[in-house]
């Protein structure tokens, strides 16, 4: 085993962290080929259902599944525990997260754990003519690319942003992975947080929906925001919205689109009466397409847009619902 | 209740960005208090106030003048330190938060760290946790709202899902997402004041530390590649029905 490349993954089987987990996959098995290692996925917890077709799928070399009752539940510390006794046994080059708020949390730690080097807001790994990584991140709430040479003589803990590599199967017909069980002693392990209610989660999530309206500040007012909602439904997408909207209470923190939020990638993303700050556009920049409208023509947000109209929302939605109701209806 | 805040200063972010030839942003001028660190000042600020005792201490590290420092001393922070020096240049998330943990420590009894999320510039979120990781303290991520009871501290957090509420034993290293709460402008009587609370310079060799390498070096920095704009209209009355018409094209409706 020599400096393998190591994609860690945990929880969730959702379809869309398993698209995540595919892209942290096609990732580690690029790095790999390119600079020689072998392409490992450690499982922290239980194993997601897919795992054999997934692992395949991405020629993974072995599975190394680490299973600890204590690794079934969220908490950070038995996770960063586990991860730096693999890491000591196992020796990774790379260690590839997908990044999201459990990811955050133990990535940093886990790489001063173990003295690696920690790029998070992962976008890529280019492998250099010397051998040495490339790692690509973003830096001033996404406006930035920098790129990374970490310290070749230590590890690499690369947290990957959601959407920033597109998966893609390594072709022809690779061997089943082999699938280890890895010794863990996570005895001492006590969690420091208790969690003493948890967020509830439910119905579906903001990432997966394929159109979302998102409402911004120029709305104005709360019962505005209700036409958002009700052309978000009459076109079967989802209603979101920026952070001063989640702040003042308009909507529930699992609809805030992004830096602080969620990061989406739908087909279609409609932003009424939002500014377009960097901030926001961290978590909608991946959609396919994006329409715009806002009374100010030169909002930034128009830089992003397909389509832009400059005009006042609270004119512009309520003939759009009518339109998508006739629509609907015939 | 003591609390120490770890602030970053840092060279305007509306201004132009320079880099050095090493690609480290050029950190020479006139440095701020980076916005993403005032939300934390704010609510160690109110924290301290409602246990009507203690102090808050900024800790921070950054070449040049403590002007961001003296920002959130006027706001009302007690006193302030700076590590200074030019051999950290270039320093690395894992390397700062060493420097940082070994200020904490000289920095006498507290109850709590603060920190932001991530800062405006290097935006990495990692010194925080890696902070708590040195220091053996427990890790609290992503705070909305603090509040210290019994020993306790009890934190609103952040998830994909919406916000737990958790607790966790106290001294912890704390995060605070920016944006939640409304920072204070300093007064003229603080900003005044200000310039007359202690402020402690120290270098790397005051806090004993030996940092001779980074973990990484910085190859290039550039604008991310942004999509190229599309078509902007005028609303006359009737420019819904182009979103229309592209939402039939789209099969949308
Ligand atoms: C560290 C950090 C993290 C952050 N994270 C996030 C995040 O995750 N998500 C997020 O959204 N923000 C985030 N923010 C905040 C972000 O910087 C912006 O402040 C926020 O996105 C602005 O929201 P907005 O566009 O709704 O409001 P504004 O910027 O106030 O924009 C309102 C817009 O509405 C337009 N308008 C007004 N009236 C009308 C009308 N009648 N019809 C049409 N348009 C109209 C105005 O021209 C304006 O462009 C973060 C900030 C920081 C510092
Ligand atoms: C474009 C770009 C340019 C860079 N240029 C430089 C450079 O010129 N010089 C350099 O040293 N590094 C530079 N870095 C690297 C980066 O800023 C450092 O590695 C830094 O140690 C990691 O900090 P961060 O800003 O990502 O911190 P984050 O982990 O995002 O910071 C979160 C919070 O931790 C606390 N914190 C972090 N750093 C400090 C600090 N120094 N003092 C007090 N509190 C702190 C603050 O509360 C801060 O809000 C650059 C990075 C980028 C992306």
């Amino acid at each position: 085993m020599t400096e393998p490349v190591v994609v860690c993954t945990f929880g969730g089987t959702s379809q869309a962290g398993q698209d995540e987990t595919e892209a942290a996959l096609t990732l580690g098995r690029r790095v790999g080929e390119a600079r020689g290692g072998e392409l490992r996925w450690l499982v922290l917890g239980s194993a997601p259902v897919e795992l054999d077709a997934i692992a395949r799928r991405h020629a993974v070399v072995a599975v190394d599944h680490a299973e600890d009752a204590k690794l079934d539940t969220a908490g950070p510390d038995a996770r960063v525990e586990a991860v730096a006794q693999y890491a000591a046994e196992t020796q990774p080059r790379l260690l590839i997260f997908n990044q999201d708020f459990d990811s955050r949390r133990i990535a940093p730690r886990i790489a001063a754990r173990i003295g690696a080097t920690a790029v998070m807001n992962g976008l890529g790994i280019d492998v250099a003519e010397t051998g040495g990584l490339h790692v690509i991140s973003a830096a001033y709430g996404g406006d930035t690319n920098v790129v990374y040479a970490p310290d070749p003589s230590r590890p690499c803990v690369v947290a990957l942003m959601a959407n920033a590599v597109v998966a893609e199967p390594a072709g022809g017909s690779a061997a089943p992975p082999e699938t280890r069980s890895v010794a863990l002693d996570l005895s001492a392990v006590e969690e420091r947080i208790e969690v003493l209610e948890p967020a509830r989660t439910e119905g579906p999530r903001l990432e997966d929906a394929e159109i979302v309206v998102a409402g911004g500040r120029g709305l104005g007012s709360p019962e505005n925001f209700k036409l958002v909602e009700t052309l978000a439904e009459a076109l079967g997408g989802m209603a979101a919205a920026s952070r001063p909207l989640v702040d003042e209470g308009w909507i529930d923190s699992s609809r805030q689109v992004g830096l602080t939020g969620k990061i989406t990638r739908p087909a279609l993303y409609l932003a009424v009466g939002v500014s377009g700050a960097t901030q926001h556009m961290a978590g909608c920049a991946a959609a396919k397409t994006i329409v715009a409208v806002n009374t100010d023509a030169d909002a930034a947000i128009f830089r992003h847009a397909r389509y832009g109209i400059v005009g006042d929302c609270l004119e512009i939605l309520p003939e759009l619902i009518r339109a998508a109701a006739q629509m609907g209806a015939g | 209740m003591n609390i120490l805040v770890c602030v970053k200063q840092i060279p305007d972010p509306a201004g132009p960005q320079e880099l050095n030839n090493d690609n480290t942003l050029k950190r020479e001028g006139k440095l701020i208090l980076d916005e993403s660190d005032s939300y934390g000042v704010e609510i160690a600020l109110q924290l301290r106030d409602t246990a009507g005792e203690g102090e808050v201490t900024l800790i921070s590290m950054s070449p040049g003048e403590p002007s961001g420092l003296r920002t959130a001393l006027a706001m009302g922070a007690d006193k302030a330190i700076h590590v200074v020096d030019d051999t950290l240049h270039g320093a690395d998330a894992l390397s700062t938060a060493k420097v940082l943990a070994a200020a904490v420590q000289r920095a006498g009894d507290y109850t709590l760290v603060i920190a932001a999320t991530e800062s405006t510039d290097g935006y990495t979120g990692t010194v925080p946790a890696q902070l708590a990781e040195i220091l053996g303290l427990p890790s609290v991520t992503f705070a909305k709202s603090i509040r210290v009871e019994g020993g306790k501290v009890h934190v609103d957090r952040q998830t994909e899902a919406g916000y737990d509420v958790v607790e966790a034993d106290v001294p912890a290293v704390v995060t605070v997402t920016a944006g939640v709460v409304e920072p204070r402008y300093p007064s003229f009587k603080g900003i005044m004041a200000a310039k007359k609370k202690p402020l402690e310079t120290l270098a790397v060799s005051d806090l004993g530390l030996d940092l001779s390498s980074w973990g990484q070096n910085i190859v290039s920095v550039e604008d991310a590649p942004s999509r190229a704009a599309g078509e902007k209209i005028e609303d006359d009355g009737e420019a819904y029905l182009k979103i229309v018409e592209f939402l039939e094209e789209q099969k949308v409706i």
